[in-house]
């Protein structure tokens, strides 16, 4: 059964809170080091099928209900066993 | 212009036709109409150049209906106007609402729409709505101390979805989650407003937030600067490519919402609102804000216009000073962002040692981004180069247009219920587990409603995990003081859309009669009229019959009128939003320890309803449930409103009255079984003395100035004489807890307070 990941990520120019405070932790520890931190979320399905159904339904999902296209981007990659 | 600045980019205008300028007016995003183009064809005509595109930009945005209420404002001038003042110490001229609360402090209110965003993006719009006014009552120096937010949502329970807008179920949860995230992460008690559900609302979703605050009377900041040589110092988040172009788009209509609608949205950043309001109130207690106004639609463009132009003085700012998210942002861009958590402050350059000490401690940064001058002139520099140089008069003013409007006649439409009798328990069953019509607590439980310690009566009153509506919300916000401050928000939008005239006065005698319900007077209203493309008549007849009743209601029970706002273009593919005008309203609770709320108290008490009886069932969430029509909606009478104001107060001031509840939606029956709802304690009631209508028509009318009261039984002779004068009339008393009704002797309606509660308290289970 492929595994297939779904990444979810803001568009570039997105305010991303999480991601300004914990930059701003990091600095305040001491990682001056660190330029940037961005957040994402990743979904991981099981999907009965082909490789490329399985692809086929994640786009769909992705697209219906885990990401709105005015803020977010998505990428789906499967998983080699 | 200098000379530098012709290696600007100029838009060349001068001389192209008007077919041209629209094509200009669209490739840029500008939202501007074909006339207003050819209006800035002439002014720049005038001064013999072209303009540059950050001055396009600025026109736009100064000239949207977000920012200069072009389609609004000569109606509502013509009603609000000549209003009186009464308590209030700034109306309908800053930011927001100022109104005096006792002899030291005043209280600061204002509510706003934030639906277009929301429509495309609810967690973020509907965020972004909360945080916008924070900050509106935040530039008056004011500490804010509640939130309230009435919202709407198409039909939720669709299963089948095929439009391209987003899924109601996905709009309602994201709003909410939206709202609750903002609100309970800077810290802010979400007391009161309204949830409700129409098919209307499918693909425009309405989204009203308003805030309340306090603040010293000598410490009210005013939102513009008079005094040249002062500096503009600009704090909290830095400005980003996020919400470009929000206000005009605010201005058309949402036809498609896709991806491309995408520099409109904002997200909000509530870790920076909560430091940012401590460092603001802070430099306004040590006396250095001359001046402050927040950042909303039209960002830096519309705050440094409006506050110049109010002071009668004119303004140089260098734009590479702006703290930026991204690098290599263009200077319109810069110029027009809606980036969230900015607030604008004039200050004495002596003073900026001291700003920065505040701000430093409360880690927010800021920048110096230009100072005040006198002239007419504001000027606009990026790196040297003069990118904007216009007058400010022109800039800011905007176009006023006297749009024509149209009140169409109604068809007279007489509802007809069945003739016999209906099944009334299975009926109320139904009825009662209806979205529209069921406990609003899987949306009011996510929200903190106690947060700052201060709220007196919360949106759910009753038992702990077994509370009931409250009519409205009391919070208590000074600590040396025991006046409270009851809140409520909503709509009778059904009742509006067949009567746009009688609807806004059942809303306006609504949320009077919610205050009036907890024992306080009301002070003072705020209204956010929500409305579908002005560009139409009939909408634009909505707009001055609501302004209208609002006026006319307001003159009548000696109330202000403090701060409006009117969303347009509610539409998509040509369909409007059923009208809403929202209503905000604030009163004085004497004393919190009088606070009346709405659960019953005790079994044996008497409950009596005060107030004109009416039997019609215009307008009423029955007929809507039933899917009947009627074209009439009933007349509040805004005298006797008057008449029972000042005793209802007097009676409550007394500790008398146990528990209060208004007869609104879901008429006498709902208000009853709600009473019921928050502590389990039934009712036997009979019918008779009501009216000689039929039963369902006195269960379920919801006309009539009426609120239900429980007061114990060896009290009764005193309540009467306190009320002497106004009609009362005793329907019932309290039980340990069953529902028995009855109608001249026949039974109307048997069962136990708890299988109706169940009903009413899972109907939005399914959806959030």
């Amino acid at each position: 059964m492929p595994v297939v990941v779904i990444k979810v990520e803001y568009l570039p120019g997105v305010e991303d809170p999480e991601a300004l405070t914990i930059l701003k932790n990091l600095n305040i520890l001491g990682y001056g080091g660190v330029k940037s931190v961005q957040t994402s979320k990743s979904y991981q399905l099981n999907v009965q099928g082909s490789e490329a159904e399985a692809k086929k339904i994640a786009e769909d999902v992705a697209e219906k209900i885990l990401t709105n296209p005015v803020i977010q981007k998505y990428s789906i990659r499967i998983l080699k066993k | 212009m200098t000379e530098a600045a012709e290696t600007q980019i100029n838009v060349q205008i001068l001389g192209k036709s008007p077919q041209y300028l629209m094509e200009l007016s669209q490739s840029m995003s500008l939202g501007l109409s074909q006339e207003e183009m050819i209006m800035l064809q002439n002014y720049f005509e005038g001064i013999g150049r072209n303009p540059t595109d950050v001055e396009m930009q600025a026109m736009a945005q100064a000239w949207s209906e977000h920012c200069c209420y072009k389609s609004s404002k000569f109606y509502l001038r013509k009603y609000f106007g000549g209003l009186e003042k009464h308590d209030a110490i700034l109306a309908m001229e800053d930011d927001a609402g100022v109104v005096a609360f006792d002899d030291d402090y005043a209280y600061v209110l204002k509510m706003e729409s934030h639906n277009h965003p929301s429509a495309i993006e609810p967690y973020g719009g509907a965020a972004t709505g909360v945080g916008g006014i924070i900050r509106d009552v935040l530039c008056m120096g004011a500490q804010p101390v509640a939130l309230v937010d009435s919202i709407y949502f198409g039909e939720v329970w669709a299963d089948e979805w095929k439009e391209k807008t987003l899924h109601p179920r996905f709009i309602l949860n994201s709003v909410v989650g939206g709202i609750r995230d903002y609100g309970n992460r800077v810290g802010l008690p979400n007391v009161a407003g309204s949830v409700d559900f129409d098919r209307s609302f499918n693909h425009s979703p309405l989204v009203n937030a308003g805030c309340i605050g306090i603040v010293r009377k000598d410490g009210i900041i005013r939102s513009f600067v008079s005094k040249p040589g002062d500096i503009f110092v600009l704090a909290g988040g830095r400005t980003g490519r996020d919400g470009i172009h929000g206000v005009n788009f605010a201005s058309a209509n949402l036809q498609e919402k896709s991806g491309k609608n995408k520099s409109v949205v904002q997200l909000g950043n509530p870790i920076v609102k909560e430091p940012l309001i401590h460092a603001v109130l802070e430099a306004c207690d040590v006396h250095i804000v001359d001046g402050m106004k927040d950042l909303g639609g039209g960002g830096l463009s519309s705050s440094v216009g409006e506050m110049c132009l109010s002071g009668g003085v004119a303004a140089e700012i260098d734009l590479e000073k702006v703290l930026l998210k991204e690098p290599a942002m263009l200077p319109w861009e810069i110029w027009i962002s809606e980036s969230q958590e900015r607030m604008l402050m004039a200050i004495d350059p002596l003073n900026l040692p001291e700003l920065s000490r505040i701000f430093e401690k409360w880690d927010i940064e800021f920048s110096v981004i230009g100072k005040i001058v006198e002239g007419n002139n504001l000027v606009i520099r990026h790196n040297g180069l003069t990118v904007l140089d216009l007058d400010l008069d022109f800039l800011t003013s905007g176009p006023v247009y006297c749009r024509n409007f149209e009140i169409p006649d109604r068809k007279i439409i007489d509802y007809v219920l069945p003739a016999e009798n209906f099944n009334l328990k299975e009926l109320l069953m139904k009825f009662l587990s209806n979205p529209e019509n069921c406990a609003r607590f899987n949306i009011t439980r996510q929200y903190d409603h106690t947060v700052r310690g201060s709220t007196v009566i919360r949106p759910l009153s009753g038992k702990p995990n077994h509370e009931t509506h409250s009519d409205a919300a009391i919070i208590k916000p000074v600590e040396q003081s025991n006046r409270g401050l009851a809140i409520t928000a909503g709509s009778r939008y059904d009742m509006v859309a067949v009567d746009p005239l009688a609807g806004t006065l059942a809303t306006m005698t609504e949320a009077y009669l919610n205050i009036l319900a907890t024992g306080s007077m009301p002070n003072s209203v705020v209204d956010c009229i929500n409305l579908g493309n002005p560009e139409d008549p009939i909408i634009m007849g909505q707009l001055v019959q609501i302004s209208s009743a609002i006026s006319e209601f307001c003159r009548k029970l000696a109330l202000p009128v403090v701060a409006g706002n009117v969303s347009l273009y509610n539409q998509y593919s040509g369909a409007d939003i059923k009208p809403v005008p929202n209503i905000m309203m604030v009163g004085i609770t004497p004393d919190v320890a009088h606070a009346v709320s709405t659960d019953f108290k005790k079994a044996g008490s008497s409950i009596y309803i005060i107030g004109r009886e009416s039997s019609s069932l215009g307008g009423s969430r029955l007929l809507k449930f039933l899917g009947l029509e009627s074209s009439s909606v009933p007349w509040f009478d805004m005298e006797e409103l008057a008449a029972i104001s000042g005793p209802f107060v007097r009676a409550a001031g007394t500790g008398l009255i146990l528990a209060a509840h208004d007869i609104s939606s879901g008429g006498l029956i709902q208000a009853l079984l709600e009473m019921s709802f928050g502590s389990g304690i039934g009712f036997t009631v009979d019918l008779s003395e009501i009216s000689p209508a039929r039963t369902i028509e006195k269960l379920f009318s919801e006309g009539g100035e009426r609120i239900l009261i429980e007061v114990s039984q060896e009290n009764d002779e005193r309540f009467r004489e306190l009320l002497d004068g106004i009609q009362i009339t005793r329907i019932g008393s309290t039980n340990e807890n069953s529902i028995t009704i009855t109608d001249l002797q026949m039974p109307v309606l048997d069962g136990t307070v708890e299988e109706f509660r169940e009903a009413w308290v899972h109907g939005l289970d399914n959806y959030i």
